[in-house]
Order: C-alpha cells, then sequence, then structure tokens
C-alpha cells in the first residue's frame, strides 16, 4: 500500500458565506464519505488548517504573514489515505464530496523510500 | 420533514445547525439588545464555519449542539472584549448560558414581532424573517424568492439598521406577553406571506427541497404562536398549511413538470396532514380568510377526481372571501369556478380585469392557467404562456413553453 495526501484548495470567502444548511450538508457528505473510507481501509487521517500563518524565508528567517487572507484560495486541510497506486487514489479522491461544491482537491504522493 | 419544532437533543438532526441558528440568533438578541445583532450573526457564522473546518476531518464532537454552544460563545465573548471600548455592557452581563433561562420560542416570536414593526415593505419582512428566524442563507433566499443576491443584501442591510434602533424595550422578555389581537394577526399574515412565496414560487425540482422548507418553517412559526396564544384564527392558518402540504408530492412529476389541481394523482395527497390539518379545524366566532380558505382546500380533498368536486360550494366560499379581502389571486382562483360551472363569459371577464395586478413572479400559476385556458380560450392562453416565459430563467423550461406556444 502507498500512502497519498490529498490537499483541499479552499476558497474561503465563498465558503465562510454558506448557510447554516449549506454547512451541515457539507460536514454530513464528508462524514459519510470519511466513514467509507474508513471501512475499506483507505483512511489514515487528516486535519483542517488554520488561515493565519508565517512566512520564515532564508538564512535570516525573514518572518512575514502568510499571504493567505488576501489570496482567493487557499490549502484548507488534508486528508492522509492510502491505496495500491495513484490511479487507484484518484478514483477515490473523486469521491471527495468538495468537488460537488466546486473545489479544487491536490493528491501528492508520499515518497516511499523503501521501493 | 417533521415542521413542528425539535426537542432539545444532542443528536446530528437533520436540519440542527439551522435549528440552532434559529434558538440561540433571537435569545441572543433579546439578551444583549439588537445592536449587537451583527457580532451576534458574525459569531454563529463563524461557528458553523470551525465546525465545518473540523467536524469533516474526522472530528465530530460527541455533543455536537454543546459543541456549538460553547464555541458561538468564546467568539461573541472575543468579540466584545475586542470592541469594549465601545461596549455599555459590563463583563457581568457577559454570561452567555443565561440565554437558557430565555424561552427560545418566544425569543423566536419576539424578535418575528420586531421584524413586523420595522417600517418596510412585506418582502423586505419576509426576507428578514427568512434570514434572522429560520436560518436560511442568502444564496437559499434569493434562488427560493427569485430575486439577486444583491438586492437580498442591501434588504437585509436596511432591515437591520431599522432594527437596531428599536427601543431596548422591544426586546424585554415580558414584552411578548403584551401582544396585542392586532399584532397577533399581523404575526400571521406574515407567517401566511412566507407559506405562499415557499408555496407558490416553485419554479424547479432543484429548488422545491428549500421551497417546502420556507413552507415547513412557516408552519413551524404557526405552531410557536398558536401554542402561545391558542387564537383561533392561528389555528385556522395551521388548518390550511395543512391542508395544502398534503398535496406537495403530487405537484411536480418525475419529469420536472408541474401539475395542475385538475391532473394531480391523488392518492399520492398525505393523509397524515390532512388529517393533522382537521385537529386545528373549529367552527370559528367570527369569519377568518384562513378558516374560508381551509374550507375550500377541504372541498379539493375531499373530492375523489376533478369532476366531482363541488364548484357550487366553493365559489360560494370564494364570494364571502372576496368580502373579507379582495386581491387578484383570489379573484382569479374565483374565475377557475366561474369556468368550471360553466360562467365563461363572467370569469373571461374578471381576467381581463385583474390582467395588470399580476406580478411576474408566479410561474407554476401562469403555467397551470395557461394551461387550463388552452381549450377555452386560446388568446388568453398565450397570454399566461407568455407571462411564464417572462418569469421563467431556465432555458429547458422556456424551450417547453416555446413548444406549447408553437402548437397552440
Amino acid at each position: 500500500m502507498k500512502k497519498f495526501i490529498l490537499l483541499l484548495h479552499d476558497e474561503l470567502e465563498k465558503e465562510k458565506g454558506y448557510s447554516p444548511e449549506e454547512m451541515q450538508q457539507l460536514i454530513q457528505a464528508h462524514m459519510g464519505w470519511v466513514e467509507k473510507l474508513s471501512k475499506n481501509g483507505s483512511f489514515l487521517g487528516g486535519d483542517g488548517l488554520v488561515p493565519d500563518g508565517k512566512f520564515i524565508s532564508g538564512k535570516e528567517t525573514l518572518v512575514k504573514d502568510g499571504p493567505y487572507i488576501e489570496s482567493k484560495e487557499i490549502i484548507g486541510g488534508y486528508y492522509l489515505l492510502q491505496a495500491n497506486s495513484l490511479e487507484e487514489v484518484t478514483e477515490i479522491a473523486k469521491e471527495c464530496p468538495c468537488h460537488l461544491w466546486g473545489g479544487v482537491t491536490e493528491i501528492r504522493p508520499i515518497m516511499d523510500y523503501e521501493s | 420533514m417533521n415542521p413542528k419544532p425539535s426537542d432539545d437533543t444532542n443528536q446530528f438532526t437533520e436540519h440542527l445547525f439551522r435549528e440552532f441558528y434559529q434558538e440561540v440568533f433571537s435569545s441572543l438578541v433579546i439578551k444583549f439588545g439588537s445592536k449587537h445583532i451583527d457580532l451576534i450573526e458574525d459569531a454563529l457564522q463563524e461557528t458553523f464555519y470551525k465546525a465545518l473546518k473540523s467536524w469533516k476531518y474526522d472530528a465530530y464532537p460527541e455533543k455536537p449542539k454543546g459543541w456549538l454552544f460553547t464555541v458561538t460563545k468564546n467568539f461573541i465573548l472575543n468579540d466584545l472584549k475586542k470592541s469594549q471600548k465601545n461596549v455599555s455592557l459590563n463583563t457581568s452581563d457577559l454570561v452567555v448560558e443565561d440565554i437558557s433561562n430565555i424561552k427560545k420560542e418566544d425569543a423566536q416570536l419576539q424578535l418575528l414581532l420586531a421584524c413586523t414593526k420595522l417600517g418596510i415593505k412585506e418582502r423586505s419582512k419576509l426576507i428578514f424573517t427568512l434570514k434572522i428566524i429560520c436560518g436560511f442563507g442568502v444564496t437559499e433566499i434569493a434562488n427560493s424568492l427569485l430575486i439577486s443576491e444583491d438586492n437580498i443584501y442591501k434588504n437585509l442591510q436596511r432591515a437591520k439598521q431599522k432594527l437596531q434602533l428599536l427601543p431596548r424595550a422591544y426586546f424585554e422578555e415580558q414584552e411578548i406577553l403584551k401582544l396585542s389581537d392586532e399584532d397577533i394577526s399581523y404575526i400571521e399574515m406574515i407567517i401566511y406571506f412566507m407559506f405562499n412565496e415557499g408555496y407558490d414560487s416553485v419554479n424547479s425540482t432543484s429548488n422545491y427541497a428549500i421551497h417546502k422548507e420556507i413552507c415547513f418553517e412557516a408552519v413551524r412559526l404557526a405552531h410557536l404562536l398558536e401554542r402561545k396564544f391558542s387564537r383561533e384564527s392561528t389555528k385556522h392558518l395551521l388548518t390550511l398549511c395543512y391542508f395544502h402540504m398534503a398535496r406537495f408530492n403530487s405537484r411536480i412529476n418525475e419529469n420536472d413538470e408541474f401539475v395542475s389541481l385538475r391532473n394531480q394523482d391523488r392518492s399520492k395527497w398525505d393523509q397524515e396532514f390532512v388529517q393533522i390539518g382537521f385537529q386545528y379545524l373549529q367552527k370559528p366566532t367570527s369569519l377568518n380568510r384562513y378558516y374560508i380558505e381551509a374550507l375550500i382546500a377541504s372541498i379539493h380533498l375531499g373530492s375523489q377526481t376533478f369532476s366531482e368536486t363541488n364548484w357550487g360550494e366553493i365559489l360560494t366560499l370564494y364570494n364571502s372571501l372576496i368580502q373579507l379581502l379582495d386581491t387578484p389571486i383570489i379573484r382569479l382562483n374565483r374565475a377557475i369556478c366561474m369556468f368550471e360551472l360553466g360562467m365563461n363569459i363572467k370569469a373571461l371577464k374578471e381576467l381581463e380585469n385583474i390582467k395588470p395586478f399580476l406580478e411576474n413572479k408566479y410561474l407554476y400559476f401562469s403555467m397551470s392557467m395557461a394551461e387550463y385556458l388552452e381549450d377555452k380560450d386560446i388568446e388568453l392562453s398565450k397570454f399566461w404562456y407568455l407571462k411564464s416565459l417572462e418569469t421563467t430563467n431556465q432555458d429547458f423550461r422556456k424551450k417547453l413553453i416555446q413548444d406549447k406556444l408553437s402548437q397552440l
């Protein structure tokens, strides 16, 4: 089994504008999806990310507030998944409910040093 | 699918978020006053967003409602601290737990009453009510009322400013007991207006769910009002709503097309709703519109087929309804009775008279009318199809109407 990270690109403004009902539906859709993945063994974990952060760059360790707030899209969270191949995990990720609401996701295989 | 208010539980119920909004928003406004309405609204929105950001990654709390409450409380306390210099409250006022002493049902009625007192147009009151008392979102309201989101925002902004100007006394807990008969009639009116917006402005099955929700919300508020004041007219309003809702499942077919009363599959009518409706139907001490309209609906519900409908009786009821309340929609419905009774000339004359007074928003209505008139008056039928064409913004439906028109 290979490990993959599924990054969720959130549109902050759009998501914050959802109605209570839409928020609940979105959560429930995700919960249903996670439950399904847990049952078939592809789900390893996941977390949401807080939008405010810091950028640290170079030798001088220059610290800047992330440009997050200004940018339209940020990485809002990730799921850690496992599957046999990139193709298989792509099929799994297609069902991530955020796509139904127009969201964008990105799959990155986690480097496997043993193979 | 139960429009009655739910009991307190920690279950992740079907509409937990919206119900939470309804209870907590109005209670907090009663607690802190309407000048903090923006802060309260933001706190709730931030809470739901935080839930979205954490629960969806498998971090679902054991007691969702308790979680929502704690987070809302923290947002409010933080926001109040941040704006402390212009806050007239001292920190001992900030015990948000205190809202558990506020009867959440009363708080909603009280806020609803405040909405009726804002001196804004009926439709603006409705928009505001849907937002702050029912917890619908701007997009949901825009889609169901066929108004642009910008327009909704502007409406809400104006209403909010007006609400903030209402004296603090309006939001005292004991105020609810002082409602006059006139106040209650006014609340009934806005509830019925809301119900009709949900019921008549159906414009697609994709939005059908939300239209139903608006109807259920109206009924929920009617139940709150009835339980508090047990007024005869509120009971009749409930009867009427349940009788209308009994026909929900037969009004749209599997191809997303409207089904007029004549062609509805009457076996799909919901007998449970009919029964609930009858429970609230009692003989009135004085006539009111809801009672007469409920009687008209009951005649339809009691007819096995369209052709068995007792139109004579319905016409009599419409005649007495018009004595109480004279609107184009009621006249239009009466015209249908006249057609059914063979009084075509009178009916057509009536339709001509009211044509200029009808707005372009009732697609269900204009479609039914057009279909109804096909074999009676082709020109008038064309008029209603054209009216429908102006009303809809869905391409497939436009095509459907154009096909119809070319066949006529």
